[in-house]
């Protein structure tokens, strides 16, 4: 395992390696698949035993021809009405523990300490660190995605994907429907998304790392401050400033499941997305570069 | 002193702490620091706990950023090209740190490969040399004290560096542990050529181990230079003699020597020889007709003299330099 030294210090890859090999050792890193897993089991249970009654009659209602539960619970209407809570609460809170645990975390344990007294430059250990976090959000993100559709399909079948907007878009009245056949691209769209989405929290999460001592401070102030952003948008008066709150872009996978999506708006906000991205992991780089290790 | 391989020129530390609403707090943890450690040597970093030790091994090794002056390692400044003066260094600071979860060697793989990279056949010799290869399968959270500090060492070999900068090496280790540890040091400094620069409270430890030592108190450089010298011209000789006033005049007359009596219960007088031969006090006394019973070096002399200088120096002008003798 001869790696080279490059110019800039430890090429990537092999720092890469050595960052995964840190990160499959510990167990805490495994259990969010295991909670999601359990989601999806019980998720799949309360759509069996669950009649949809008043679902049924809201459908009814806005004048979509539905005659029974049968006819809209499906695996698409179940993964995309089991994406909202876990994609703005469980995964949010894995992404910033795991960002929290390796750089606040292992400051804490004083293993950053041994890392940085190698040659090894702080930029790239920072860069991989969120390199192999924006994995782990795919991981996540996909893992909960691909087992919510596998149990979905084999339990209730396929069929056209029927939301009501107001769950997924803000007030929009109305009833959005997906066929069938594009449903699983929809799905696809909606996951990438939403992994870009946990970048942006786990570059804050980075960010908070950078400057605090401990890892149980970074998870706090980090969710804070995610949870903070996501009570502005609740808050009537202020709408001038959600197209400013990453959270407002980091839910517009919500927009892939509209019956005619506005792609040039999701776009945007990819594009927001990715700045905040940049930001955040460039002041943290910066932060990171004149932080004294002290711990 | 030729060729240094680690350098510290006035290096500075201050530490702020801003309270909103109330007075800024400063702390000078280093303060104008400088000395030089010479390929080959083992440099003992002495100090009372809180005099600045380990911040200056921080500074040295690029954790800290200097308030003022800089460290070269190798002829490379830390602050500005850390990498490369880094790539020769083997060092942990306070407690060696693994990760628990992993094995000793794939601490020590992870650990080596941060340095460039180390093969597999020298990651064994290393575990072999600490003593740890039969355990080097075992996750590092079941590992002793002990066993922790010797893969710290081990950590600290890969890839072969050509400085060693040990943090409090026998910190908190048990008596077997700390005579393991010192063996180690001593056959690295030793057979392996290596430069060490350790930092420890513990004063015998240092006699034992180093070629030269420096002094910290408070932040700065009280005392520095080579053991062998600070020895010739510090440690003092116990003289017990028949006629202890006279025997203490004479010595002043003759060599200018101030002598004091002892503390306590004993009766004989201590003798700072200055450098001077103690052969010669020895002859002198018996041509004079005095009946030595006893002529022996100081015993624990670096405590004392640690303990005076650390205990006694609320300020001065700056650091007592002994120059090196070769």
């Amino acid at each position: 395992m001869n790696a080279p030294c490059g110019k800039g210090g430890l090429a990537v890859t092999p720092l890469l390696r050595f960052e995964w090999t840190k990160m499959a050792g510990r167990r805490i890193f495994g259990v969010p698949f295991l909670v999601l897993a359990l989601v999806v089991a019980l998720i799949v249970t309360v759509f069996h035993h669950v009649q949809f009654k008043h679902m049924l009659a809201l459908f009814q209602a806005l004048h979509v021809n539905l005659s029974s539960k049968g006819d809209f619970v499906n695996a698409y209407y179940m993964a995309a009405h089991a994406m909202n809570p876990v994609f703005q609460l469980l995964i949010p809170i894995f992404i910033t523990v795991a960002a929290g645990l390796m750089v606040a975390g292992e400051a804490e344990d004083g293993t950053l300490r041994a890392c940085l007294v190698r040659p090894v430059s702080r930029r790239r250990l920072l860069l991989t660190k969120f390199e192999l976090l924006a994995g782990y959000s795919l991981a996540l993100s996909f893992f909960y995605l691909a087992l919510l559709l596998t149990s979905g399909v084999l339990n209730f079948g396929t069929g056209n994907l029927y939301t009501l907007n107001i769950i997924f878009h803000n007030g929009d009245e109305g009833v959005s429907t997906v066929l069938e056949a594009e449903a699983p691209l929809r799905f696809l769209y909606a996951g990438l998304v939403a992994t870009l989405g946990m970048m942006v929290l786990a570059s804050l999460a980075l960010l908070v790392s950078a400057l605090v001592e401990t890892a149980a401070m970074a998870y706090v102030v980090t969710l804070s401050i995610y949870f903070a952003a996501m009570t502005l948008r609740f808050l009537t008066g202020l709408d001038w400033l959600y197209p400013y709150l990453f959270v407002t872009h980091m839910l517009s996978w919500q927009q892939c499941f509209y019956s005619y999506p506005k792609w040039g708006d999701i776009y945007v906000s990819m594009v927001h997305l990715a700045a905040y991205v940049i930001v955040f992991l460039c002041a943290a780089i910066l932060l990171f570069e004149e932080r004294d290790i002290k711990s | 002193m030729s060729d240094p391989l680690l350098v510290s020129e006035g290096l500075t530390k201050v530490f702020r702490r801003r309270f909103f609403g109330g007075k800024d707090s400063e702390l000078r943890a280093v303060d104008e620091v400088s000395f030089a450690v010479a390929r080959g040597t083992v440099y003992g970093f002495l100090g009372p706990n809180g005099a600045g030790k380990s911040t200056t091994i921080r500074l040295a090794l690029g954790l800290i950023h200097p308030t003022a002056g800089r460290v070269t390692i190798g002829g490379h400044d830390v602050a500005t090209q850390r990498l490369r003066a880094l790539r020769k260094v083997g060092a942990f600071v306070e407690t060696p740190s693994f990760y628990p979860y992993l094995s000793g060697r794939k601490n020590l793989e992870i650990f080596a490969g941060l340095s460039g990279g180390a093969t597999s056949a020298e990651i064994e010799a290393a575990l072999e040399l600490v003593g740890l290869r039969e355990r080097a399968g075992d996750k590092v959270k079941v590992y002793s004290h002990g066993m922790k500090a010797r893969l710290g060492l081990a950590g600290c070999l890969l890839p072969r560096p050509e400085l060693l900068v040990l943090d409090e090496p026998t910190d908190g280790l048990d008596p077997h542990g700390i005579r393991e540890v010192r063996t180690l040091i001593r056959r690295l400094a030793g057979d392996e050529g290596l430069t060490v620069f350790l930092s420890s409270h513990m004063l015998g430890e240092v006699e034992n181990l180093c070629t030269h030592i420096a002094i910290l108190e408070r932040g700065r450089l009280i005392l520095e230079g080579a053991l062998e010298e600070l020895e010739r011209t510090h440690r003092r000789y116990r003289i017990e003699v028949d006629r202890t006033a006279e025997a203490a005049a004479l010595l002043r007359e003759k060599f200018g020597l101030e002598c004091r009596s002892e503390a306590g219960e004993r009766k004989g007088l201590l003798v700072p020889l200055g450098g001077r031969p103690p052969e010669a006090l020895c002859a002198a006394l018996s041509a004079a007709g005095f009946g030595v019973r006893v002529f022996a070096p100081e015993q624990a002399w670096l405590d004392r003299l640690f303990l005076e200088l650390t205990t006694s120096r609320e300020s001065d002008g700056g650091p007592a330099k002994v120059e090196d003798a070769a």
